[in-house]
This record gives structure tokens, sequence and C-alpha cells, in this order.
């Protein structure tokens, strides 16, 4: 299988996923048994560019694994991921490492993502150290101008992180994943864990981020509210298999799959405020 | 049941090991049991090398071996050049000994940190915990040497308790009850040189591993649902905090033997000790490795102990198997 | 349509749920709390979000100061004052850090170490609760005013069976032998969970769901019928299906047993189908109050605004229109070390004015039954 594949359908595809499996494996000492769990079992996806997807599903549905699998935290036990026209998977160890820096990744719980020892400004331009890039008055330069875009001041820098609030911590990662210039964002729950009106600052600034920097977004979460917001697209895993999947507007508004339907009825909506009506 | 067949498996896997390294060590080290014959114008070489053969030290090192584990199957243990007797007998009785020193000090030990521990962890901060762990950190610098000679010396100075040995002489004649209490007169002094020399950690341990429980959601919801403070503290926060501290058991059980070991030479106490010393000083090579094999089992033993009251304590690890 | 009112006059007002039955003309039997209800021709009743009888639990300028590690005192609730009637759901809708949970903490005297109640009161049945020792305060917990914890998957035993543990709150306040506990857990399991409980009850925590864990912390809150509960946030961590479960689970308790509620969210939406009145908290004060449909069509506070504005779309009437910008509060909520000596909303306020700066605004009642701090309105 050729590394690299390239058509004009495919150019504007930044993400396609074929058949992609992982399976885990439980052994237990001395017996003959295993048991195989099939966390992601067989996933088709693609992700246009500059477009969001949005990967619904329940907490044991498989897609966090799928979004590991797809940074390569995780190695997936079969299937294909193209990414720009690359398989990821047959790539060289160095032209995987600069591949990786086009694809990050953002966490549920801004706490546990970043070390609450640093420095704003060392969190940010981390990354940079690590891939050796620039000198460091340079860095210093990209990580204040980052700081800046996602709207942290730059009088913060040298606060270390434990003394931000959540929000201004998510703030932090996506500034943090800027840092290299990626051109796709996965969000992994990464507004589950805030506040309604941090939540909406970061939406818009995600959707600022879209527009100006031409990002590309896949949007993983349980909850449907806020698909409509940044969705262009939308797909339903469930049990690791994608079971529906069409345009945002479209699945939120007439959902097919049984699944689906589940989930949208299950987002609370403020009703039209009648307090416990009991009919005869 | 797997899980302590796993872990019988396991121990016995541990004791062949042992065994085998310990046996390599005697018998590499320099010098035999033969050496101060050898050295004795009065023997004749001849006489040595024929003792040498009978006690079959020219044989390579696979071979003795394997005659000592046959020895082993038979019950005898080896033979103690030096007692000139199968090394069973006598290493029976000082293990025996062995076991109601170290056993007695791991139960006071622990039956002593447990109260003091709960105690400290409940008054966090206040004065009375600031204390304990003040006096704890102390007696945790005095080393076991210095308390044992110390004790010594209050026993020679007072009176009050025997300065040696496990019982007195004409010990038989004695009525059961008076047979007791000489007994114990006899244990105290090393059991609380045991106890005291183990006790600051253990009360530490304890503490800290309450002082975490104490601070965890469970324990403030349970505190939200009115459950009193005393079943609050001993149903809920003692068997929360177990995990670690049956752990930490297992290790102290092996710490307790090393030092009682000591103590043992140190007060005259007839147990593997002493034994031990006297079977190196005159390398009589299947004693050694006999008492070593004896402390390996106790230890194990120990340990086994931990494995099990953890699989009962907490059912994570029953249906963890699964 | 003409409704005929029938009243239910109990004096003095019970303390626990009372359990009125109304025999209805269309033959149905109907348990109520008092007040609350009216009768409707034909059968069938209306239900009343408040029910005019004498608060349950009135609390009083309540302040909560909690230290830091530095040992500096740090005011996370400031001055608040509410009321909640036997058998009445009040929200306190907040974010992170406006004090909602420190609140819920301190009507049970359950701060932590280093959190102290440095004024107010806490009126609960005609007892003061700021000034109760901690043996009467244990009667309370659990049996008359109990809390459903924030996350259910460390709020149980690890080590016991969640039914022994329903059967631990029984035991502590009914005093009964184990044996008639555990039967009575068992019924209070019954409650929440269809089907077999008794696999359920034999189960230990980690075995157990998130949602399953969230119904055995409402079992055990409601095991010994107490007249108050409060549910702290009682659907985070959930998934989406299965926090509609668990909300419909409280709701249906709700109705039928006539418990007085405290719930405690961040999120207009869940608030929506439970809550008759709601309190709005911001840094650490109560900014709005008054009846959840009011509010929520004409919110008063800017904040309580600009907090409903950006709710997502997909969770109000009509689902998205599709991909775009959230209204948004700018600016983030300050720091309770270091507030400002006016209006603590100030600096992200669209509607503030040159008062706004110089002092906290005091209370203003705009209208019948609402409340609000705000100066636009006065104060």
């Amino acid at each position: 299988m050729a590394a690299e594949q390239t058509s004009p359908e495919v150019a504007s595809t930044l993400l396609r996923v074929k058949g992609l499996r992982k399976f885990y494996e439980q052994r237990r000492w001395l017996s003959r048994r295993r048991f195989v769990v099939p966390a992601v079992d067989g996933v088709d996806l693609a992700i246009a560019r500059g477009t969001t997807l949005a990967l619904v599903g329940e907490s044991g549905s498989g897609k966090s694994t799928l979004a590991r699998c797809l940074v390569r935290l995780e190695e997936p036990t079969a299937g294909e991921i193209w990414y720009d026209g690359k398989n990821l998977l047959l790539l060289s160890r160095a032209e995987l490492r600069a591949i990786q820096a086009h694809i990050q990744l953002i966490f549920q719980d801004p706490a546990a993502a970043l070390n609450p020892r640093l420095t704003a400004l060392e969190i940010v331009v981390e990354p940079l150290l690590v891939q050796g890039r620039g000198t460091r008055r340079e860095r210093r330069e990209r990580g204040l101008a980052l700081m800046e875009q996602v709207g942290l001041l730059s009088q913060w820098a040298e606060r270390p992180a434990a003394e931000f609030s959540g929000g201004q911590r998510q703030r932090l990662a996506i500034a943090r994943a800027l840092a290299l210039e990626p051109r796709l964002l996965i969000l992994d729950e990464a507004l589950s864990a805030l506040d309604l009106s941090v939540q909406a600052q970061i939406v818009n600034l995600l959707l600022e981020l879209q527009v100006s920097r031409g990002l590309t977004y896949l949007y993983i979460t349980h909850d449907l509210s806020l698909v409509g917001h940044l969705a262009d697209e939308m797909a339903v895993m469930q049990r690791g298999r994608i079971v529906e999947r069409a345009s945002a507007p479209e699945l939120l508004r007439h959902p097919q799959h049984a699944h689906t339907r589940a989930l949208v009825a299950a987002v609370p909506r403020v009703e039209a405020f009648t307090s416990g009506q009991v009919a005869p | 049941m797997r899980f302590l067949a796993g872990r019988l498996l396991h121990g016995l896997f541990l004791l062949f090991g042992v065994s085998v390294l310990s046996f390599l060590f005697v018998a590499l080290a320099p010098g035999s049991f033969l050496d101060e014959m050898r050295l004795s114008p009065q023997i004749s070489p001849e006489t040595v090398g024929a003792l040498r053969a009978q006690y079959g030290l020219d044989r390579p090192l696979p071979v003795r071996y394997a005659r000592w584990v046959r020895s082993v199957l038979r019950g005898e243990l080896g033979f103690s050049f030096a007692y000139n007797t199968p090394a069973a007998p006598l290493l029976r009785v000082r293990a025996r000994n062995t076991l109601v020193l170290t056993g007695s000090a791991t139960l006071l030990a622990w039956a002593t940190a447990i109260p003091i521990g709960v105690w400290a962890a409940a008054r966090k901060g206040r004065v009375v915990d600031q204390l304990t762990t003040a006096s704890a950190t102390a007696l945790l610098a005095v080393p076991d040497l210095l308390l044992a000679l110390g004790l010594l010396l209050l026993a020679v100075r007072t009176g009050w308790f025997p300065t040696g040995g496990m019982v007195s002489l004409g010990f038989e004649a004695l009525g059961f009850g008076a047979k007791v209490k000489d007994a114990a007169r006899h244990l105290t002094l090393p059991v609380v040189t045991l106890v005291v020399g183990t006790l600051p950690v253990l009360v530490k341990h304890v503490r800290a591993a309450l002082i975490e429980v104490l601070d965890s959601a469970f324990l403030r919801a349970a505190r939200g649902h009115g459950i009193p403070r005393r079943r609050l503290l001993f149903r809920y926060a003692l068997p929360a905090a177990a995990n670690p501290l049956i752990s930490l058991f297992g290790f102290s059980v092996g710490a307790l033997l090393s030092t009682s070991l000591l103590v043992e030479v140190v007060m005259s106490w007839p147990g593997l000790g002493p034994l031990l010393l006297e079977a190196i000083l005159a390398r009589d090579l299947y004693l050694v490795i006999g008492a070593v094999m004896f402390s390996t089992v106790f230890l194990l033993a120990g340990n086994l102990l931990a494995d099990v009251l953890l699989y009962a304590n907490d059912p994570r690890i029953r249906t963890g198997e699964r | 349509m003409a409704t005929h009112p029938v009243h239910f006059d109990l004096s003095p007002p019970p303390l626990h749920t009372a359990r009125l039955v109304c025999s209805l003309a269309s033959g149905k039997t109907l348990f109520l709390a008092p007040g609350f209800a009216e009768a409707q021709p034909g059968g069938g009743c209306l239900l009343h979000g408040r029910p005019p009888q004498a608060a349950l639990l009135r609390v009083r300028d309540l302040t909560v100061q909690l230290a830091t590690d530095t040992g500096a005192a740090i005011p996370v609730v400031e001055a608040v004052s509410f009321d909640i009637a036997a058998g009445e759901a009040v929200g306190i809708l907040g974010e992170s850090g406006c004090g909602k949970t420190t609140t819920a903490l301190a009507l049970l005297r359950l701060l932590p170490p280093g959190g102290k109640i440095v004024r107010g009161s806490i009126e609960f049945a005609g007892r003061e609760l700021v000034t109760s020792g901690e043996r009467e305060l244990e009667k309370i917990r659990g049996a008359e005013i109990s809390l459903i914890f924030q996350e259910p998957g460390i709020a149980l035993h690890p080590m016991r069976r969640v039914g022994d543990q329903v059967g631990e709150v029984i035991h502590a306040h009914r005093g009964w032998n184990w044996k008639r506990c555990r039967e009575e857990a068992a019924t209070a399991l019954a409650q929440v969970f269809s089907g077999e409980i008794s696999r359920i009850s034999e189960a230990y925590p980690h075995q157990l769901s998130g949602g399953q864990r969230q119904r055995v912390l409402i079992a055990q809150a409601l095991a010994c019928r107490p007249a108050l509960v409060i549910a702290d946030e009682p659907t985070a961590s959930l998934d989406a299906t299965t926090q509609a479960e668990i909300l419909a689970l409280i709701k249906d308790l709700k109705l039928r047993l006539g418990v007085a509620l405290l719930l405690i969210s961040h999120n207009p939406a869940i608030l929506a189908g439970l809550a008759d009145r709601i309190l709005v908290m911001y840094s650490g004060r109560v900014v709005e109050e008054g009846p959840l449909e009011r509010v929520y069509r004409a919110p008063l506070h800017p904040y309580t605004k600009g907090l409903l504005a950006s709710m997502p779309r997909g969770a109000s009437e009509s689902p998205a229109a599709g991909k775009g910008k959230l209204p948004a509060i700018s600016g983030s909520p300050p720091d309770p070390a270091r507030l400002p000596p006016g209006c603590p909303f100030e600096p992200r306020c669209p509607d503030r004015l040159a008062i706004c700066t110089t002092r906290g605004p005091a209370e203003v009642q705009p209208e019948a039954a609402r409340r609000v701090w705000c100066f636009k309105y006065g104060g």
C-alpha cells in the first residue's frame, strides 16, 4: 500500500479514517481464555479542510479511544489513517514527528492537562522547545502572541498555571496546541468541564480561530447542546461503530437512528415554563 | 481460591530461589568448617581429608545442593557439623522460639499502633497529635541496639526482669500459672525492644493513612448522612485506610524478623539469631542455610497473610480478578 | 377555565412530608403536600409551584469564610438570605466559585476545616442550626435534611456493599436492628431502581455505572424521609441520556413524596423542569431571586441575562439554527480574595452605572415575589 495517495477528491479532505479498529485484550494469569474488547470496531470518517466534525457518543462508545489512535497515543489494531494524503500508519519516525505537529489534542480536564507548576508562558512555548524551534527570544515572542490570541493578558505570562481558573486554563491549552501551527485540533470533551459563560467564550474563540487560521476541528462530546454551534457535520458513535452521519443541522433536526434520537431527546431543555401539570 | 494457589506457588518459587542463593553464598564464602581443624597440628591431614569426604565437602556444589534438598525432603534439613546431629531438631526449637518472640512483638506493636494512630489522626493538628508525631520521630532516631542494651541495663539494675534466656532454671518444676508468669517475664524485655523499635514507623503510617481517608469524599458524604463519629471512624475510615496498612504489615513482619535476630543475640533469647551467628562463625553450612530458610518461610507466611487480608478487605481486588 | 381552589389548612404546619389523601370525584387518590394543590372540576388536580406555607428553612444573612493555606480568610458566601417552604423546590443557579456548594455545606454545618460561618442564621423547623451542637446536627443530617453530594463516583464507600451503605443511614437514625434496616434499605432502593434490586443491593460501588451510583445516592438521601433534600449538581459527570433519566427520577420523587428540594446547578436547563423558584448567585452573593419561569422569561439582573443568553441553543426550545457564535459575557469572575468594593459583577456588566463601583447594591423588590440586587432597579 503506497504511503501517499493523491486525487482531487482527496485534496479537500484533511483527515480520512478507513476501517479503523482498536481491540483490547484481557488475559487472566494461568488461563487460556482471552477477553477481547472492541473499543473501536470499524470506523470510517472523513473531515474536510476548515470544517468541524462532531463525533458524538456516550461513555464507552469508543470516541476517546478513536481520538487517541488518531494522535498515535494508542496504536490501532487495524485500519488506515490518511492525513493530508499521507497514510500515517506507514510513515517513518521522522516523518511522523513532522506530521504530529499538525494534529493536536485538547483534553477535557484543563487542570490535569497542564503542569500546575509551570508558568503560563512556559506551558505555551513547551512544544516549540520540544521540537527545537526558534531561539529563546523568538519562542518568548511567539508565546506572548499566542496568549494574546486566546484572550489571556500578557502580564499573566509568569503566573503559575495553578493560579488560573478552569476557563483560563483551557485557553492556555488551546494556546499551547496552536504553538506548532496545527491544521487539525481534536477537542476531546474539551468544553464539558466548563461553566456556561466560559463555554460560550471558548466556543467563540474556537470559531474565530477556525476562520482566521483555517483550522479543522474534530469535536468529541457526549453532550449535544453545543454541536449545533460548532459543527458542520456530525457522526454518532455507539459501541465502537458509527451509526449515523450527516450534516449537523440535519441530524439535530431529524435524527433517524434510535440512538441518535435518544441523544437528541436527552439534551436538557428549558421547557415552556410549566412546573408540574398533572393531566386528569 | 485461584488467588491463594497463585500466591502459594509464587512463595514456593521464592523459597527455591532463596535456597539456591543462600547455598551459593555460604558455600562459596572463604573458609570451611574444617579450617580450624586443619590448622591444629594435632590432627593429621588424612583425618581432615577423611572428614571432608564424610561430610561431602569435597563434592561439587550442585551435587551437594541436591543432597541437601533430599535431606530436606526427608525432614532432616541437612547435618550440623558442630553439633554432630541432623539440623532439623535444632532448627525447629530455635525457630519456634523466634516465632514466639516475633509473633508477640508484631501483635503488640500493631495493637498499640492502631489506636495511637487513629487517635492522633482524629485530632490532626492539635497538640496531642503534634506530641505524638514528635515522640515518634524521636524514638525513630534511637538505634535498636541501644534500646536493647538500655533495657538490659535496666534489668540488671532493678532486677525486675531476667537478663536473658527464655525460661528460668527449674522451669519444669513450676506449676502452670507460675510457668506462664515466668515465660512472660522473660519475654517482656525482648518484646518491648522490638515493639518500641517498630512502633514509630507504624504509628506514622497509620496516622497518615487515616488522615488521607478522613479527607475523602465518601467520608464527608457519610458524615452528611448523620453517621455518628465513632462509627465513621471504625466502620468507614479504618477499612478504607486498611489497604496501605495491610501492605505495611507484610513489610513489618520482614523488618521485625531481621531486628529480632539482632535482639535475640543481645538479649540471649534462644532463637534463630544466636544460632545463625554461631553457625556462620563456625561455617556450619547446613545450619546456616536451615536458619535462613526458616526465616524466609516466616517472612513469606507474613506476606501471604497480608495478601489474603488485602483480598478479604478490598472488594475491588476480589472482583478485579474477573 | 374556572378552578375551585381547595385549601388544606394545617396548623402548625407539619415538619415532615405531609401525606394528605385527596379523594376526588373522579375516584383518583393523590398524595399532596399542604397548600400544594387545587382541585379542578371533573377530577384532576392543579399542582402549584408555590405553597403559601410557613418556611421550612429560613436563611438570613449567611456569611461564610474559608481559610487559605496562608491563613487569610476569603469571603465565599456573603449575606445570603432565602426561604424554602415545605414541599417547595428551590434552585440555586451559579457558576464555579459563586458559593453555591459552600452555601449548601454551610446549611448542614459540613464546611471543610478552615471554613467558618461568620454571621447569619439558619433556622430549620424552628431550630437555629448555626448554634446547634454536633450531636443535634448528626440527628438532623440524613434524617431531616439530606445532602446529595456532587460526584457519585467517590461519594460511596468503595469497600462496602451499596445496600449496606443505605442501611447505615437508616441504622444511624432509626436505631433498628440490622435486619430491619436492610429491609428498609431495600425499600428505599426500590424507589429509585426499577426491576430486580437484590443484585444492586449486593453490589459494590465500582460494579455500578455512574447513573446507578447516582440513584444509590438519591436512595440514601431519601431513606429516612427527610423534609428537605439538597442536591448539588446531581447530574455532573453523567452521560446525556443518564442525566435525563436522573432528572426525571428526581422530578418524579419530588411529586410523589412532596419533599422540599434545594437544587444546585450551573446549567439553567437542568433547573428548568424541577425548580419552582430560583436564586442566582454570583461571587458569593445572591443577585436575583424569583419564580423560575419569570426569571427565565424576563431576567432582571445583567448577569442572569448574560448567563441565559449564553446557553447553547441546542438546549433551548428551538433546535440549533446552525454554526455560529454564542452571546457571551466578557471577562471572568473576580478573585474572591481580591474583590472590588462595589458590585462584584460591575467589571463585566454591559449596563454598569457610576454608582456601581462605590458600594454593593441593596435588595430591591421590583415586582411581587421577585428580588434583585442591582442599581438599575434602585438600591
